[in-house]
């Protein structure tokens, strides 16, 4: 838990910086993007553009400034990865006579690409490196500290003119590196270094942005962003004698939600991802494209008809910590599994029937239980409300709700509420073993909504009861909704979330959700808060003192409630499919 | 309880004004057997102090730092919270490893050995929470509360299937154990004796998770045990077990055992069990005794016990370790074979020399490699680490005090001054060298 909560704090830590500080206009971008200025055939790409905007904002911001005096990173500073960064940090500020924030935004703050290519006759990668500098006096200044610092290097490095103007590096390894007016270029291989030298005083016509895989991808992701790479799947399919993709995965779960985006990776030219970074929140995507006709049958189980796609349910209650719905077409991809998924797996399926028929006894999984299901699921998870018991839990755990639409509200109700009553009577063989509370089945009417629900037969009493009193599960149908909860609580929240229903669940025009998933930061911090004692407990377990605990649950929290919703969601546009995350600050 | 004249004999005390100088070694054997390791600070208190005090200072409940109160409120009731036993270990171990009363916990020990009950049946932390508080309530008491306590204790009703105790199918298992296991030891009852005792606890349940008598289960016929005929209950049994003579000899071999030698002579425990029946079977005045003794401090008696997995690692961690990472040791105990809360059956560890064998030798060395070495298991002390720029001489000979209570000398000395000057790397890491160097010796094996 205290690891978690340490990768929790870095990278809450490094997104709230760069949204923090002084909201100033990120540079605008006065020229296109520098992929068309390296040599064709790259495997890969990586571009930045406007850093200096970025840096800004992390240099001026309240936020840094309240970590660089916590005790945290005095703490942090101790360590010897840290303090040999901070060594070199000196010696880097020393030598080119600026502070490592000037020397970030002044050289690296306008655009820079980074070019992967083929490993020429079986050796590593090649690459390029080009770094567009704004002001052409900063690279004359940093070549009258380098010339020198380079002259003492002696035979380590050589320095020559070159005929264009600008100088030219080379180490004994055969690094080079030339710096011409506003130019940087850094490469191993003289050939591409040569190329793309030429390339930026050419028509940029004949350069990498005229290949087919940035073409597609720069017109479907567009090319201003902060950050933006591109790899070539195409190129990277030949280098490999093989598909990116296999044919069948060997992961059922990821096959039914992510095995068509997969197929679309698989035929797609290029895997493209932007990052970009404003104010207010910041953005995410990765996209491969595709069309859902492209698909075969059996993938086209895990994409939505674009001419009647069945949207994922949204389930929008109070206090909502997370959601993770999709639609899918189950009983196909169930029934086309030896198509997609490995053969390995396929005896793990025929072991899930046999036991299915401990739930469901003379019943056949694909032919008497899927064919009940829409295929739109959803999971929703809430604060657990512990009005059932005098006390609460020592561990809060928050509430989860599975969402089940049901093509055939009754038939499907009466099944899955076989399974509940099942999984309730082994919950009480447990609970006895345990020797916990046991479960009473109940019920009671919601809003003119039936709510079956376990009572405890008697309410347990106490402030650090066991894990398993979070539970409090609970089942109703409305309309062709299956609900079934954790929480009688959020059963309720639930049957008012269908009946309050807002028309949430339909596309925006040209894109159309195919997963959503949504957490909330804020909610997250208060389940953190009401778990201070057990963090603190297990951070005592590692070393830590209860004190050093506090001050690390609460710098994550803080940082949490600042935070706005995140959204990560799969997202089907006519020509491609995207990976979207996203989410802001207050 | 009336003052009783001074032990005669093997249990004279010892005369620290004329028999013996109390040193360092002195202190040092009475503060390793009596907790689980020491720190420098806790040393030097004892040496200056003296013997009498130091004695007192063990056996008197002394105040708990506030940072260790926090800490023990925190891990007790997150295992209580998580029902996990790993939980409950770490709380446990964080006690011996932090407390400021080490003796305390090291009776406790000695108790859950003896009334040996394991989570892998009981499931429920809760119940062993109990438990382990009644063993610490009555740790340096009367053992007579305890066995009485036990007898009623619900972690304990279930080890021993005290449910399925019943008039008309009574269950012998808590009657047999309480006679060869918690209070005579082999050879001191017959079969007949624990049939009859069995009828005498028929009806001592658990309900709703706490102790309940269930009279329509109980046997309320008469009962012949130990030649003693009666309508006996379960106290009863419990107070006929109490008044046998193999009682207290059969607690003073347990005490000789844990605190004085592996294999004491029958003179020796006829003498601590005379003391124990003297003392009603309170702990404390026996241990002060115990401690006090010429056989204590006897030459004979250094370093003739090998440490268990806990003395070893928790003594080590107490000596050395600033912070630590607790999940790491719970593990490693576990494969040291010494699994607190999970003895391996009623019996317990049997330990001594089943401590060490092939395998747990390489644990051990394994051990000290990674507490000297690494930060995986804990973090060394600044008062342990301060000293690296010191002469070898006097890097060896401190660690020797800490560690062997100052038992290094001669050719080891030699050896290990020549050892840490070659030792590469920088002072600290030469430091860290010479430390898991000792922490390996066969000699610190031993205590």
């Amino acid at each position: 838990m205290s690891r978690c909560l340490s990768s929790i704090l870095f990278l809450t830590v490094v997104l709230g910086l760069m949204c923090q500080g002084d909201a100033r206009a990120a540079d605008t971008v006065s020229e296109g993007s520098l992929v068309d200025r390296l040599p064709t055939g790259a495997v890969a790409t990586a571009e930045v553009s406007g850093l200096a905007s970025i840096i800004e904002r992390i240099e001026t911001s309240e936020t840094l400034k309240g970590y660089l005096n916590s005790p945290l990173y005095q703490e942090a500073i101790k360590t010897d990865p840290a303090r040999k960064a901070l060594a070199g940090k000196a010696i880097l500020e020393a030598q080119l006579g600026m502070d490592l924030w000037t020397i970030a935004k002044t050289y690296l703050g306008d655009r820079l690409v980074l070019g992967v290519y083929p490993p020429v006759d079986g050796h590593q990668p090649e690459g390029v490196l080009v770094i567009r500098v704004k002001n052409a006096a900063d690279l004359s200044k940093l070549l009258e500290k380098l010339t020198p610092l380079a002259a003492f290097a002696g035979d380590a490095v050589s320095i020559s003119d070159r005929a264009g103007g600008g100088k030219a590096f080379k180490s004994k390894d055969g690094n080079q590196v030339v710096i011409t007016d506003r130019w940087i270029v850094a490469s191993k291989s003289s050939e591409l270094l040569s190329q793309t030298l030429t390339n930026l005083t050419t028509s940029r016509d004949s350069g990498l942005g005229s290949e087919v895989s940035w073409k597609l991808m720069a017109q479907q992701l567009g090319t201003q962003h902060t950050v933006q790479i591109c790899v070539n799947l195409t190129k990277v399919s030949q280098l490999l004698g093989k598909r990116v993709v296999p044919e069948k995965l060997d992961n059922p779960v990821v096959s039914l939600l992510y095995g068509g985006l997969l197929e679309y990776a698989a035929k797609s030219p290029y895997l493209g991802m932007t990052v970009d970074i404003s104010d207010s929140g910041y953005s995410i995507q990765s996209a491969v494209a595709g069309k859902v006709s492209d698909l075969d049958d059996a993938h086209r189980a895990m994409v939505l008809d674009p001419a009647q796609p069945l949207l994922p349910m949204t389930m929008e209650v109070p206090e909502r910590l997370g959601v993770f719905s999709f639609s899918r077409n189950i009983l196909k991809w169930y029934k086309a599994r030896e198509q997609l998924l490995e053969p390995k797996l396929q005896p793990e399926f025929d072991k899930f029937e046999t036991g299915l028929a401990t739930f469901l006894p003379g019943k056949d999984f694909a032919e008497d239980v899927l064919p009940f299901l829409t295929g739109r699921v959803a999971f929703v998870s809430a604060p657990q409300d512990y009005s059932y018991l005098d006390g609460k839990p020592g561990v809060q755990l928050p509430a989860f709700g599975l969402v089940i639409e049901l093509a055939k509200p009754t038939e499907g109700a009466d099944i899955l509420n076989v399974v509940a009553q099942t999984i309730l009577t082994i919950s009480n063989l447990e609970a006895a073993k345990q020797k916990r509370q046991l479960w009473v089945q109940s019920s009671e009417s919601y809003h003119d909504v039936q709510v079956n629900f376990a009572r405890y037969l008697q309410r347990p009493k106490g402030d650090q009861l066991a894990t398993a009193y979070n539970f409090q599960p609970a089942s109703a149908l409305i309309d062709n909704r299956f609900i079934l909860s954790s929480s009688l609580g959020l059963c309720r929240q639930l049957i008012d979330a269908q009946q309050n229903k807002r028309p949430v669940e339909s596309a925006t025009a040209g894109s159309i959700p195919n997963i959503v998933q949504e957490l909330s930061p804020v909610v997250a911090a208060r389940l953190l808060e009401a778990n201070a004692a057990v963090i603190h407990a297990k951070s005592i377990q590692n070393g830590k003192t209860a004190e050093q605990s506090a001050r690390e649950l609460e710098a994550v929290c803080t940082l949490l409630r600042r935070m706005t919703a995140i959204h990560f969601d799969t997202v089907q546009y006519a020509d491609h499919m995207r990976l979207e995350l996203s989410g802001g600050w207050k | 309880m009336p003052n009783l004249e001074p032990p005669a004999g093997l249990l004279a005390p010892l005369d620290f004004t004329s028999d013996r100088t109390w040193t360092a070694r002195e202190a040092a054997h009475l503060l390793g057997r009596s907790q689980f390791g020491y720190t420098s600070a806790e040393l030097d208190l004892a040496i200056q102090s003296g013997p009498a005090e130091t004695i007192e200072r063990l056996l008197n409940t002394q105040p708990e730092p506030i940072e260790f109160q926090q800490a023990e409120l925190a891990l007790r009731k997150t295992a209580l919270a998580t029902g996990e036993i790993t939980d409950l270990k770490i709380w446990w171990l964080y006690r011996m490893w932090a407390t400021a009363n080490p003796l305390a916990e090291k009776m406790s020990l000695l108790w859950h050995n003896h009334f040996a009950t394991s989570f892998d049946k009981v499931r429920s932390v809760a119940q062993m929470l109990n438990q382990n508080a009644l063993i610490r309530k009555h740790a340096l008491g009367h053992f007579q509360q305890l066995l009485h306590g036990m007898s009623r204790d619900t972690a304990m009703l279930v080890w021993l299937d005290g449910n399925a105790n019943r008039k008309r199918h009574p269950n012998e298992n808590f009657a047999r154990e309480i006679m060869e296991l918690f209070a005579l030891g082999v050879g001191n009852y017959t079969e007949k004796d624990i049939q009859e005792a069995a009828r005498a606890f028929s009806g001592w349940h658990v309900r709703e998770g706490v102790f309940w008598f269930n009279q329509s289960q109980h046997d309320e016929t008469e009962k012949t045990v130990f030649g003693k005929v009666g309508n006996f209950d379960g106290a009863a049994i419990v107070d006929l077990c109490l008044s046998q003579p193999a009682c207290p000899r059969f607690l003073a071999m347990k005490l000789l055992k844990t605190f004085v030698c592996s294999e004491p002579k029958q003179e020796l425990i006829e003498a601590v069990a005379t003391r124990i029946r003297l003392h009603d079977f309170v702990m404390l005045p026996v241990l002060r005794e115990l401690f006090s003794s010429q056989v204590f401090y006897d030459g004979a008696n250094r370093r003739s016990l090998i440490k268990s997995p806990l003395d070893l690692v928790v003594g080590s961690l107490r000596a050395l370790a600033a912070t630590v990472k607790w999940p790491s040791i719970t593990k490693l105990l576990a494969n040291l074979g010494q699994d607190v809360f999970e003895p391996p059956s009623v019996k317990g560890w049997e330990g001594g020399r089943l401590w060490i064998n092939s395998s747990s030798i390489l644990l051990r060395t394994n051990f000290a490699t990674e507490l000297a070495s690494t930060e995986q298991l804990a973090s060394l002390r600044g008062s342990v680490t301060d000293v690296a720029s010191e002469t070898s001489d006097s890097i060896v000979a401190g660690l020797g005090r800490l560690l062997m209570g100052d038992l290094v000398e001669g050719e080891l000395h030699a050896s290990l001054v020549a050892l840490h000057q070659l030792a590469e790397g920088n002072s600290l890491q030469k430091l860290r060298a010479t430390i898991q160097l000792i922490l390996s010796l066969p000699e610190y094996q031993l205590y």
